[in-house]
């Protein structure tokens, strides 16, 4: 016969960490400041800062450009402008991040401008929320949008041309090295694949946040 | 150590509680303290007729607290191991403080055996000499001229032949040369030189005598540098008819000095006894012990070297392990039901049930008088929910009693064994009711007599202390209270178990539960409850290396760790340990979903000059895959 000895126990946390260091965003109004898009519901979304900000971008400088709708018209005695002033609310910004030889954006970017994409801000009558978009590298304003489309290449906005290049260089694996094998396998986001094709985010501009 | 639901687990290494004899202020557990409680043997019991057959045995150790904490442990149970043990003296244990009461032995009612100067009361809370230091549990004496003895008279036979072992436990105030002695036996009241055991201290040297039919036949040794000033030692001597052997704190060792070694014989016959002093007289007892002694026992065999070992407890808890006691773990009862009765802690392994069995009254009748339904784990259902958000619950603990007649004089204590570190607090029910009555009362809704500290005493029964109770020493039992228990009736009391909000996987607990019988006998079982069972993966990462103005989903992941499963509905808390920024629902538990994740939204701070900082971001698993 043996004797055995029990213990009760002291319980251990099961923990898990990560750290990180922040990176920069750059101070709003300088060439080098990231743009940003802030869901209202901050308890779901965090802000997505552009991992860089767009190649080319339409219908905005420093503020939004609304380019009225003209026509001209014969007259009995010679031609006339007719010109029809449109609001900020008409107005559809687009930002282009250019792909082909220099590739677009890191995936893990797409990823979150779809998520504004698809998780719009809940629908409310009374106090309808938006989305914050902040050129922050064109000017100190802010505005509200509403998220139209992301589109990944040239073909139909609800194909995504997800030709993926690696940050190591050149075609790899197909499958990403963040997807898991597990359920606790880390997703992580610094060797996330690039895109090859350009990316196009529409937004149709509400208001200017005052 | 994952814990499963067949075990019984039993308080070791939890150091808290009753360490100091402080803690327990008025002794009414004779000073027992957590980490005496040591062994668990477990298996089935079976009766033959009146007779217990161990077919494995179920050892359960309580051990006296050592008369000085750095001194070592005596095992006092194992004294009972040895099947020869046949006498135990031990201060104010025995029916009143004020007598060397007798504990443990094997057969006849406790003798009359008392202190020299009749104690009262009044004695007990002072300091002066000769007086049952209770906090000790030893009784000074004040050396020569001090009158202090403890003595049988008349004589009566002990029990013992040519081999015997005699064990004393005992502190010298005083390392002064002269004779002081410890112990001694013999055929006469007054001074008597044949047939006669006796040892004695002389400056730090040990004496040791046995006398045959002469005064000047005798075997006579002496041990130098035996003692040291105030300070505690173990004395055991063994005799087999032919050669005297000295064990200090349960280590043999060798005489130095053998004035004479001749043949001795006949010192088996009735004697009369004394601890302290030569002779057996109320006013002169002369050569009267200088110091403390805590206890004095003996047994009619010659103990090995490797027994005597296993008595002494270093404190590590367990004495030898090749040592086995199987069906020799005795507690005898003692008193006006007493009976030569072993009792049985049984442990039902498919039932779940434990508790007491024993023989009990004039006739004796094996029957239950304690018993715990589902026990070994009580409360190990807690829910991983219900261990992040905090919970409590009770379960019942019958007494019930089938022994045939009345329990009466029978109290039970209830003891945390790790105080302080689990919240743990018990309610008490007194009703006593019928069996049929005890499963209608579900633990889970409600709270039985459940009663707020005040009404707490009025309600009870007095011998049941609550943990706050018995640490503060308020509301003592009152003496001569019983807890009446009529045959084939249930009393009950409810345990509540309180699971802080947040608890760690793997917290448990334990009580012990002490029954106490008229005479000081006490035996004890665990009842430990588990929170959490089973490892498990988990992992931690953000979905994005967050920048200033920016943030991060932060994400927590638990799987089952063997089959790699997502588990759903866990509890999980994810917050900051350093660094700049905010975390939304930081410490609030978290479920995780279908995919066995929870996510907390990071944001981190709108200032360009927290970039290059470092963040940490830590998240904790609270709950068990259920």
């Amino acid at each position: 016969m043996t004797s055995r000895l029990y213990q009760v126990l002291q319980g251990t946390a099961v923990t898990a960490a990560s750290t990180v260091t922040l990176l920069p965003s750059g101070v709003q109004g300088d060439r080098s400041a990231l743009c940003r898009l802030v869901h209202p519901d901050t308890s779901n979304f965090p802000a997505v800062v552009y991992y860089r900000n767009p190649d080319r971008r339409f219908n905005f400088s420093t503020d939004v450009l609304k380019h009225p709708i003209t026509a001209v018209v014969r007259t009995a005695s010679s031609s006339k402008l007719i010109r029809f002033e449109t609001l900020d609310i008409d107005t559809v910004v687009t930002e282009v991040w250019q792909g082909g030889r220099t590739l677009s954006m890191p995936l893990f970017m797409f990823h979150q401008l779809e998520e504004m994409v698809e998780n719009p801000p809940d629908f409310d009558p009374i106090d309808q929320q938006y989305i914050i978009w902040e050129p922050r590298n064109e000017t100190d304003d802010t505005y509200k949008v509403e998220v139209i489309g992301c589109q990944v290449g040239g073909g139909n906005p609800g194909k995504f041309n997800m030709r993926r290049w690696y940050a190591a260089g050149g075609p790899s694996d197909p499958v990403s090295p963040g997807d898991r094998d597990t359920p606790t396998d880390t997703m992580d986001v610094s060797p996330s694949p690039i895109i090859d094709q350009n990316v196009i985010l529409t937004m149709r501009i509400i208001e200017k946040v005052v | 150590m994952a814990l499963t639901g067949d075990e019984l687990r039993f308080h070791y290494t939890v150091a808290s509680g009753y360490e100091d004899p402080q803690a327990d202020p008025d002794q009414s557990l004779g000073g027992y303290r957590s980490e005496d409680f040591i062994q668990e043997r477990e298996g089935d019991v079976t009766t033959a007729g009146t007779t217990f057959v161990f077919t494995d045995s179920k050892q359960i150790n309580l051990k006296p607290v050592s008369p000085d904490s750095r001194t070592p442990l005596v095992n006092s149970d194992d004294y009972a191991s040895a099947s020869t043990f046949v006498h135990w003296y031990r201060p104010g244990y025995g029916d009143a403080d004020t007598e060397m009461g007798i504990d443990h032995a094997t057969a006849g009612t406790p003798r009359d055996i008392s202190l020299q100067r009749s104690l009262d009361s009044s004695d007990l809370s002072s300091e002066q000499p000769g007086q049952f230091d209770q906090q000790r549990e030893s009784v000074t004496f004040t050396g020569a001229a001090g009158n202090q003895q403890i003595r049988q008279s008349p004589a009566v036979s002990w029990g013992i032949a040519n081999a015997w072992s005699i064990f004393a436990w005992v502190r010298p105030t005083s390392t002064a040369a002269g004779t002081f002695r410890i112990f001694r036996m013999g055929p006469s009241a007054t001074q008597e030189w044949s047939y006669e055991i006796t040892f004695w201290r002389d400056g730090t040297t040990l004496h040791v005598r046995i006398a045959g039919s002469t005064s000047t036949t005798q075997i006579y040794q002496t041990y130098n540098s035996f003692f040291a000033l105030d300070t505690w030692v173990y004395i055991v001597v063994t005799w087999n008819g032919t050669t005297l052997q000295v064990y200090k704190d349960g280590s043999p060792v060798s005489w130095d000095t053998q004035p004479d070694n001749d043949s001795v014989t006949q010192i088996d016959s009735t004697r009369y006894f004394s601890i302290s002093g030569l002779r057996m007289n109320y006013t002169d007892p002369l050569e009267e012990w200088e110091g403390q002694i805590h206890s004095v026992g003996m047994w009619s065999s010659t103990l090995a070297a490797a027994e005597v070992a296993d008595l002494v407890d270093f404190g590590d808890g367990e004495g030898d392990p090749a040592l086995d006691h199987t069906g020799k773990w005795l507690v005898f009862i003692t008193g006006a039901n007493a009976v030569d009765a072993r009792k049985i802690i049984y442990h039902d392994n498919t039932t779940g049930e434990m508790g007491f069995k024993v023989p009990w009254g004039t006739a004796p009748v094996i029957g239950e008088i304690f018993r715990i339904s589902g026990a070994r784990h009580l409360f190990d259902d807690v829910t991983a929910q219900q261990c992040a958000e905090g919970h409590v619950d009770y379960r019942g603990i019958s007494f019930y009693n089938t022994t045939g007649g009345s329990l009466t004089d029978v109290r039970f204590y209830i003891i945390p064994l790790d105080p302080g570190t689990t919240g743990l607090d018990i309610a008490c029910g007194n009703a006593q009711i019928g069996a049929s009555d005890m499963d209608t009362i579900s633990p889970d809704t409600q709270e039985p007599n459940l009663v707020t500290d005040s009404a707490f005493s009025s309600t009870r029964p007095q011998s049941f202390r609550r943990p706050d109770d018995y640490a503060s020493g308020k509301d003592a039992p009152a003496s001569g209270t019983s807890f009446s228990l009529a045959n084939f009736f249930h009393s009950n009391i409810w345990i509540r178990r309180t699971t802080p909000a947040l608890s760690k996987r793997k917290d448990s607990a334990a009580w012990l539960l002490v029954m106490e019988e008229t005479g000081g006998t006490k035996t004890a079982v665990p009842i430990v409850y588990d929170v959490l069972g089973y490892d498990v993966a988990f992992s931690l990462d953000l979905d994005r290396i967050p920048r200033t103005f920016g943030g991060s989903r932060v994400t927590a992941r638990v799987a089952d760790d063997t089959l790699g499963q997502a588990a759903q509905d866990e509890s999980v808390t994810i917050e900051i340990d350093s660094g700049p920024g905010t975390l939304v629902s930081e410490t609030q538990p978290l479920d995780t979903d279908v995919n066995g994740e929870a996510f907390a939204i990071y944001h981190s701070p709108e200032d360009d000059a927290e970039a290059g900082n470092s963040v940490t971001i830590t998240s904790t698993f609270w709950g068990d895959p259920t």
